[in-house]
């Protein structure tokens, strides 16, 4: 390779416009040439500057266009030549401007000056009440599925879809796509779940890179046996039918109206990917797909009567930091065109033909998980004295594992939706039963004494004198409390040893840490959970529907420390230089002594920054 | 660069003010740096990020959503800034023909590698402005200057062989 060939490559590089073996050429010419090295410093240290610039006063002309703007077009002003009236007689003085990085309204965050249209806005009501309406449903499916691999820039999946409340499933996909050659293995997926057993066939993924030799000749087989209901380590048919976890926690959504889809009545509405991660889990648990970006748009049309998906349609998100992700990953996705359909067709509602339901092929690795049913009333868990309307007493047993505590499991169903109880007497301790992630938020359960809630209001834990509990189910978090200071166990705060020992409600972290900065006027979120530890290290994490969630982290702090990622970037952020690494989601800026860290690993730049556009003092 | 919700890109094409002003305000940073990268004048680039949002607010009805809308607001300000580039060459062709001697610049307050940008012509600049500024890539460089994909390409390489000469050229003064 010459030099001068080089340096052009070099600057191609520079804007990933080359890969691979190219790039590997190239690293091993420069590395033997001064003047390449020289010319690529020069290049990086022109980007440094150019995309690192502290900008410390980016004038606000917001009030001057509209000033202009609303003038009658007889002061129009021009441009050019000495005579040009100056524009700023318009500004207001000096004015700064917070939060430069991006504006407000992105698909996925609601704010107090984004109202939603009335239809979507009570969607989350509406899943939690539609979630008991159908117990069956039978629906031809078909997929769609663009970018896997340059040389199957399409493939084509049609199957069948079986749902009968309030847990059995069956999902068959056929896929039909057109390969290269037979070394290429068609993605086909089967998932069955029934009851106390389940398993699925599918590809195991596989890096495009490596692709078709990597894939293996037989898809790989997992099932389950003695299963306990409504597990958490596997996505719930309930939201496949009713996408219950997308929309239930007050999940945000823009409505794109209605219209027939697959001959019946639908109401559309537009979410990110983080969001609708609960519906896609579903179809994508097993085999061989392309990956989505958590801040991909989805256009989900729901039946308007029933709430079950008769369409959905995932479109790559335009933003810089997707844009890094995709050529890391080798996709040059089109904005305008669907990466993944997905459509219902011939939907029933009331109908399921689940005949092959319980057929698990041979040589299916089977994992037994433990659980043995038992009649309810031999099951020492505590029993709830209310529960949500029309629930009544479902599968009901104790699980035993080698190296697990024993542990009683009762659960109540209404046909689909469903309360779960699990309750041990012999927990060890160091945190809460139940798998909550820290933090978690501390409520007051009255008589009951205290209770802890994880996961945006889907886990409530209890930590009983003789007895730890953790209440999960598809219903509102008012209601698992509801069921939770009714169990007759006493919740006692955990002992100081135990992680959760740091949780804090609100205002114990503003004493923490003076000048603690909060959001508000955002909604779609939970209330924080909240830590503190080593005094004032404080801790906030929010939780939205499907996998949506930041975490505020807040600290005594004067600079930033050092950098780690490879792309951070420099922004302008409530009218000071902070920054964003897009490789962690983490947008970093000091603030009036305090070093304040936005994360989120399902929410992009622009959400980020208006969250940080509406933090106020606690 | 984010891109906007649809629906406000049409209320505010339909005069909606609170839509328009969440256009601006998304927008204006990234017009306002480039145009002070471009022309090498803050204030000026302030007049300028005005201008250009007024401009838009008259376009807006004609934004068909072919392109990106991030695209199609950088377009409009490079339109703005290259007439001003114009009006400033008219000027100083006057400033020319009547021997008034240009301002000395002032080498205290501006960095080398801001200098080395100034000196590239204005289509290298804008070209690389927009690759390095915002990191579009090559076709949606092109799409805003409305050139082919390839030149941006060669444009961009061309503005970076000059930079690390003028920047070496700086080196040496500086170790002089």
């Amino acid at each position: 390779m010459r030099c001068d060939e080089a340096a052009e490559r070099i600057s191609l590089a520079l804007d990933g416009a080359i890969d691979g073996r190219e790039l590997e050429q190239l690293d091993s010419h420069v590395a033997s040439c001064a003047s390449c090295r020289a010319f690529r410093q020069s290049s990086l240290r022109v980007r440094q500057h150019l995309r690192f610039e502290v900008v410390t006063a980016v004038p606000d002309v917001e009030a001057a266009v509209l000033d202009a703007i609303r003038r009658p077009a007889t002061r129009r002003p021009s441009t050019g030549g000495q005579s040009r009236p100056p524009l700023r007689w318009l500004a207001p003085a000096a004015a700064l401007l917070a939060g430069v990085v991006a504006g407000a309204a992105f698909v996925g965050l609601r704010t107090d000056r984004a109202p939603d249209s009335a239809a979507a806005a009570d969607l989350s009501a509406r899943v939690l009440v539609a979630q008991s309406r159908v117990d069956a449903l039978s629906a031809d499916l078909s997929i769609t599925e663009r970018g896997w691999h340059p040389d199957v820039p399409v493939r084509r999946y049609t199957g069948q879809l079986e749902y009968r409340a309030p847990e059995s499933l069956a999902i068959t996909l056929e896929d039909t796509s057109r390969y290269p050659s037979r070394a290429w293995r068609p993605n086909d997926v089967t998932a069955i779940v029934d009851r106390d057993q389940s398993w699925r066939s599918g590809l195991a993924a596989c890096p495009r890179e490596t692709q078709p030799s990597c894939t293996p000749a037989n898809p790989r087989i997992l099932g389950a046996s003695d299963r306990e209901p409504f597990p958490d380590a596997e996505p719930t048919p309930l939201d496949l039918v009713v996408p219950v976890t997308s929309f239930a926690g007050g999940g945000h959504s823009v409505s794109l109206g209605e219209q027939t889809v697959s001959g019946r009545n639908a109401l559309g509405v537009e979410v990110t990917v983080a969001q609708a991660d609960p519906v896609l889990d579903g179809i994508l648990a097993s085999g061989n797909w392309r990956e989505l970006h958590p801040t991909d748009r989805v256009q989900l049309w729901l039946d308007r009567r029933s709430l079950v998906p008769l369409r959905l349609d995932v479109f790559a998100a335009q933003s810089l930091e997707r844009d890094r992700w995709a050529a890391t990953r080798g996709y040059t996705d089109d904005p305008s065109r669907p990466i993944l359909e997905v459509r219902l067709r011939r939907v029933r509602v009331g109908v399921a033909d689940l005949a092959e339901f319980g057929v698990a092929p041979a040589g299916v690795l089977e994992q037994a998980q433990g659980f043995h049913e038992l009649p309810p009333n031999q099951v020492p868990a505590p029993t709830p004295g209310v529960l949500p309307q029309g629930m009544v007493p479902y599968r009901a047993g104790v699980v035993e594992t080698p190296n697990g505590p024993r542990v009683a499991v009762r659960t109540w169903t209404d046909g689909r939706g469903w309360v779960k109880v699990r309750a041990t007497e012999e927990w060890v301790g160091g945190r809460l039963f139940g798998d909550l992630e820290l933090p978690v938020r501390e409520v007051d359960l009255g008589s009951a004494g205290v209770a802890y809630v994880g996961d945006g209001g889907r886990r409530i834990a209890l930590h009983g004198s003789a007895m730890d509990v953790v209440v999960t189910g598809s219903v509102s978090e008012h209601e698992l409390l509801e069921v939770a200071s009714t169990l007759g166990v006493s919740g006692e705060e955990v002992p100081d040893d135990w992680d959760e020992a740091g949780t804090r409600s609100p205002a114990e972290a503003a004493v923490a840490l003076p000048g603690l900065l909060a959001p508000r006027g955002i909604d779609g979120f939970s209330a924080p959970a909240i830590r503190v530890v080593d005094g004032n290290y404080v801790t906030m994490s929010y939780t939205g529907a499907g996998a949506r969630e930041f975490v505020l982290v807040e600290a005594p702090g004067t600079v930033l420390t050092p950098p780690v990622g490879a792309d951070t970037r420099g922004v302008s952020i409530r009218r000071t230089t902070g920054r964003y690494t897009p490789q962690s989601g983490e947008l970093e800026w000091i603030e009036r002594g305090i070093a304040v860290t936005l994360r989120s690993e399902t929410l992009s730049l622009g959400e980020l920054v208006q969250i940080a556009n509406h933090l106020r003092p606690a | 660069m984010q891109e906007p919700d649809p629906q406000v890109i049409r209320a505010a094409a339909q005069q909606d003010e609170a839509a328009f002003g969440e256009l601006v305000r998304a927008y204006q940073a990234h017009v306002w740096r480039f145009l002070r990268h471009l022309l090498g004048d803050d204030a000026l680039a302030e007049d300028l990020t005005q201008e250009t949002f007024i401009r838009i607010y008259r376009k807006l009805h004609t934004f068909e959503f072919r392109s990106k809308f991030s695209t199609w607001v950088l377009n409009i300000a490079r339109n703005a800034g290259t007439d001003e580039l114009r009006a400033r060459q008219r000027r100083a062709r006057l400033v020319d023909a009547l021997s008034v001697p240009a301002p000395p610049r002032d080498h205290t307050t501006r960095i080398e590698i801001a200098e080395a940008i100034d000196g590239l012509t204005p289509k290298l600049r804008e070209t690389v402005l927009l690759v390095e500024l915002f990191g579009l890539t090559y076709r949606e460089a092109a799409d805003v200057l409305g050139i082919p994909e390839g030149t941006a390409k060669r444009r961009v390489f061309d503005a970076r062989r000059q930079l690390a000469v003028a920047l070496a050229e700086g080196g040496e003064a500086n170790a002089l």
